[in-house]
């Protein structure tokens, strides 16, 4: 690892995965988007570092959580409320149905505390538990607890909207 | 019912916008260059070749009146001063670097982009105009002093003006309007490079 050419296999094989994960954190498009770069450019810059102790996703994943969450922690840059209505701004006209409950259930997960809503990014995202669990360093079994109390809550908040 | 399953099978349908690939772009941005400076050189050579035929006409006949000759001088310098500004646009696109800073390689492309609509706008007015004014002093003698009945020479007065205004209101448009599509999406794919980590 560490050189360029596996640079662009990590960034091929987990760009989509990560923005999803961060879209779903921030539900805004360019602030997503700057996250997933923030988090590949200290994958860059510590790819040399890394040992393998943990997967290379693992390591990956635990990246793009403490990147949101270190620009959560910043007052400068918390996300305005009007940002998260940013898909509502464009031309509703066009939504389509689908469209339409995707927005909705990014609103519903904004709902969510930040460590929840990274949670169940990563569940949806189908990343394994034990891995979700080695990310945020806490036990399986917490973690499951906690997945089963966000999923109820997250159904309750996407349907009461519909 | 409304379940956790919907939720995930809806998440399942979200599509991660496409990622900026920056060899893609490239690519892409080196063909339309290619593209246009290749139309470019073509235009500079077929230009230049009206010089050597200026010298082999003024050279072979003997005109009468100084305007035939003024005509032809006119001509030559509407040419070459119209090769020289698009000389610089084919050297400026031959030395163009996609792998260099984008920021920069934006800035300079904004300029040429700025360049090549003046020069395909007011400067292809005062090209036309002047060429023109050419064209006048040369068919002075050659059609209107020339031995010829006046049918013939309104007819070749229309075949000119009927030519002049295909080639300034038609294909000169739809040429322009190409080329400019293509620098702009050159200036769309270095911004797209902007964006990409690769870069």
């Amino acid at each position: 690892m560490g050189n360029k050419e596996s640079f662009a296999e990590i960034y091929q094989q987990y760009a989509p995965q990560v923005l999803r994960i961060c879209m779903g954190y921030t539900n805004n498009a360019e602030q997503a988007k700057d996250f997933m770069q923030e988090t590949f450019i200290k994958v860059w810059q510590h790819l040399e570092n890394f040992r393998g102790a943990s997967k290379m996703s693992t390591w990956l994943y635990r990246i793009a959580v403490n990147t949101c969450l270190h620009h959560w922690r910043l007052p400068k840059n918390k996300i305005p409320e009007t940002l998260h209505e940013n898909f509502d701004a464009a031309d509703n006209s066009e939504h389509s149905e689908k469209e339409k409950n995707i927005q909705q259930l990014y609103k519903a997960i904004q709902q969510l505390n930040e460590t929840d809503r990274l949670i169940i990014s990563m569940v949806l995202e189908e990343i394994s538990y034990p891995e979700i669990a080695e990310t945020l360093n806490i036990s399986e079994g917490n973690l499951r607890v906690k997945i089963h109390r966000i999923k109820q809550d997250l159904t309750k908040k996407f349907f009461s909207h519909e | 019912m409304n379940s956790f399953n919907e939720i995930e099978a809806l998440w399942k349908k979200i599509e991660a916008r496409p990622l900026p690939d920056a060899t893609q772009i490239i690519g892409k941005a080196q063909k339309n260059k290619n593209q246009v400076s290749r139309k470019i050189s073509v235009q500079i050579f077929c230009m230049l070749l009206v010089i050597p035929a200026l010298f082999y006409v003024g050279l072979t006949f003997q005109f009468q009146y100084w305007s035939s000759y003024a005509g032809m001088i006119l001509m030559a310098l509407c040419v070459l001063l119209f090769s020289y500004f698009r000389l610089q646009q084919y050297l400026f696109l031959k030395q163009v670097d996609f792998s260099e800073d984008p920021y920069e390689l934006l800035k300079r492309f904004k300029k040429f982009y700025a360049h090549q609509q003046w020069l395909n706008t007011k400067g292809s007015f005062w090209y036309v105009l002047i060429l023109n004014i050419a064209f006048a002093l040369y068919f002075y003698e050659v059609v209107y002093k020339a031995p010829t009945t006046m049918p013939v020479k309104i007819m070749i007065l229309m075949i000119y003006i009927a030519w002049m205004l295909i080639a300034t209101r038609w294909i000169k448009k739809i040429s322009n309007k190409k080329e400019h599509k293509k620098t702009q999406a050159i200036i769309k794919q270095i911004q797209q490079l902007q964006q990409s980590p690769d870069s």
